[in-house]
């Protein structure tokens, strides 16, 4: 039991990761291409990649994965640069986070099995952290038995099993209603309070990047996809949706996005393609 | 008192109705009832003679024959059992098709981790897997000859194309999500194939499975009707050289029950192994 005692702590054992794009340039054959120039995100902060589909973004979160490299510059990560899959670092996407194969318990057990977890003590482990997003009880359900927010919760659960120093989120919760949108904004922010990790987060709800971060890259698609601007957000927290500073900060980026959606209307080129895979 | 005497019968005929509809929805009493009707037209035939007796003999004759428990045909070392043929092509049809899934296992797990070898041997599976099974069967004869090897590598020979092709398919099918988050979880590479894409390549590979039992099926007994010297198919040819048309008739129903009752319980398992499936 005492490894189980001692989860209160898991949350706060290490610091964010510190990671840096200098001067990336990366194609796809010669239609998308995107480029970084110099974005920080320092250790612990909440950083929001904003922007259109076809940008980019889903680009530069797989540079810092680590699961993709840049033909040109680099990503470091804690100053050194990434030549592999980024270490402590969790991924969840928008769909496909959990293995639908296996139980929620499961799921949540698969990588501390992978760390060599005896599997009474990761199954364990599991349930704990599952009772961490409230779903202890659906420990044995398949995935497929699941609604959409609570497989994002026990993806979060797994996630925090990890202890990751860098969690890398493509729109997770972008195939969620409203309703379950918001909580699941909540349980973000209460993971990340709790953890210390630095969070890359790639979305195209304006409202929810203002909900959650601390800075936000707004990308641009033209002429190729490109950070076009780094924004601090100094709203205190929680955030108030009808607090007039967040409204001036809201009316600011629509406009940014709208005139990106009136320049592709322009360029056909520009049409929303998704890059990845 | 009074309205438990009014509403009982309601709730009597609802029961019988439920019942009767269940009945109804039953795929085996179709099943039975879609048999049944086919015997009682052969039957008819025959006595009506519009069908020659000779040649296709009344079900009256034939089931008690199935029942008899003593069908067999030919003479000394020739001679061959309805049940013992049976299993021989069964046991055929099963080993060439393990010994397919395999090798074809094998090939697919190395067209993954080697690419360049999926240049070399997608090509080479790709030409095999559109050649019709029983155009192996004059080449095994002459190569390995008569003997149950040959039905064996028939089968082999029937699957592996199709089989291969199915699951280096299915393997590259696996949305890319799963891989990279496995790969982010610090998966290692046995885990990944035994945890991962095992898992999530099972639905493309029983269907795979179930596909090319068919035509193992189709091949092995054609196999033993071309030449090769043992088996269900063997069995038949020899009834109909021996103008047993019975024992023809129970082959051929025995051959497609079989095939049936396999296929149903292929799906059984799939529908076990599958219960994750949306």
């Amino acid at each position: 039991m005492g490894t189980v005692n001692s989860m209160n702590d898991i949350a706060t054992h290490s610091v964010g990761a510190r990671l840096e794009f200098s001067n990336i340039r990366k194609s796809f054959g010669n239609t998308v291409s995107v480029e970084a120039d110099n974005l920080t995100i320092e250790p612990g902060s909440l950083t929001v990649l904003l922007g259109r589909s076809g940008c980019g973004k889903t680009t530069l979160l797989n540079l810092a994965a680590g699961l993709d490299f840049p033909d040109h510059g680099s990503v470091s990560y804690d100053n050194q640069i990434l030549q592999g899959p980024a270490p402590a670092t969790a991924l969840i996407f928008q769909t496909h986070n959990l293995f639908p194969w296996m139980t929620a318990e499961e799921n949540v057990a698969f990588p501390l099995r992978n760390q060599g977890m005896a599997k009474s003590d990761a199954q364990e482990h599991a349930r704990q952290y599952l009772k961490q997003v409230g779903l202890e009880s659906f420990s044995g359900h398949k995935p497929s038995q699941l609604s959409g927010g609570m497989r994002q919760r026990i993806a979060l659960a797994r996630t925090i099993a990890t202890k990751p120093r860098l969690l890398l989120l493509d729109e997770p919760f972008s195939a969620l209603d409203m309703q379950t949108r918001r909580m699941m904004q909540r349980y973000l922010l209460s993971v990340w309070n709790d953890s210390a990790a630095t969070i890359l987060m790639i979305t195209h709800d304006l409202h929810e990047a203002l909900m959650l971060a601390d800075r936000i890259a707004l990308m641009a698609s033209s002429p190729r996809g490109h950070i076009a601007e780094i924004m601090d957000i100094e709203l205190t927290r929680p955030r108030n949706p009808e607090d007039p500073a967040f409204r001036a900060i809201q009316q600011q980026l629509d406009r940014f996005l709208e005139h990106e959606t009136l320049l592709a209307e322009h360029d056909p080129t520009l049409e929303s393609t998704d890059q990845q895979k | 008192m009074q309205s438990h005497s009014t509403d009982r019968p309601d709730r009597q005929i609802t029961l019988i109705s439920r019942f009767v509809r269940l009945i109804l929805q039953s795929n085996l009493l179709w099943f039975c009832l879609a048999w049944l009707l086919i015997i009682l037209l052969w039957e008819l035939g025959s006595y009506m003679e519009w069908l020659n007796p000779q040649i296709l003999p009344p079900p009256s004759e034939t089931i008690p024959y199935a029942f008899s428990g003593n069908i067999s045909i030919g003479f000394g070392q020739q001679r061959t059992g309805l049940f013992e043929a049976t299993a021989i092509t069964l046991a055929r049809v099963g080993i060439g098709m393990l010994a397919g899934l395999l090798v074809s296992s094998c090939l697919a797990v190395m067209v993954i981790e080697l690419p360049l070898l999926r240049r070399l041997v997608l090509p080479i599976v790709q030409s095999l897997a559109p050649i019709a099974p029983v155009a192996w069967i004059p080449f095994t004869i002459a190569v390995i000859g008569i003997g149950g090897q040959a039905a064996v590598f028939i089968v082999f020979m029937a699957v592996l194309g199709t089989m291969s092709l199915s699951l280096i398919a299915a393997l590259d099918g696996i949305p890319a999500e799963y891989l990279k988050i496995a790969r982010n979880l610090g998966t290692s590479r046995m885990r990944m194939w035994w945890h991962v894409r095992l898992p999530a390549i099972t639905p493309g590979a029983m269907t795979a499975i179930r596909m090319s039992f068919f035509g193992a099926w189709m091949a092995v007994l054609a196999g033993e009707m071309a030449g090769i010297n043992s088996g269900l198919g063997y069995m038949i040819i020899m009834a109909q050289q021996m103008y047993n048309m019975k024992l023809v008739m129970i082959g051929i129903l025995a051959i497609g029950f079989i095939g049936f009752a396999i296929d149903r319980l292929l799906l059984l398992a799939n529908a076990r192994l599958l219960q994750w499936v949306q």
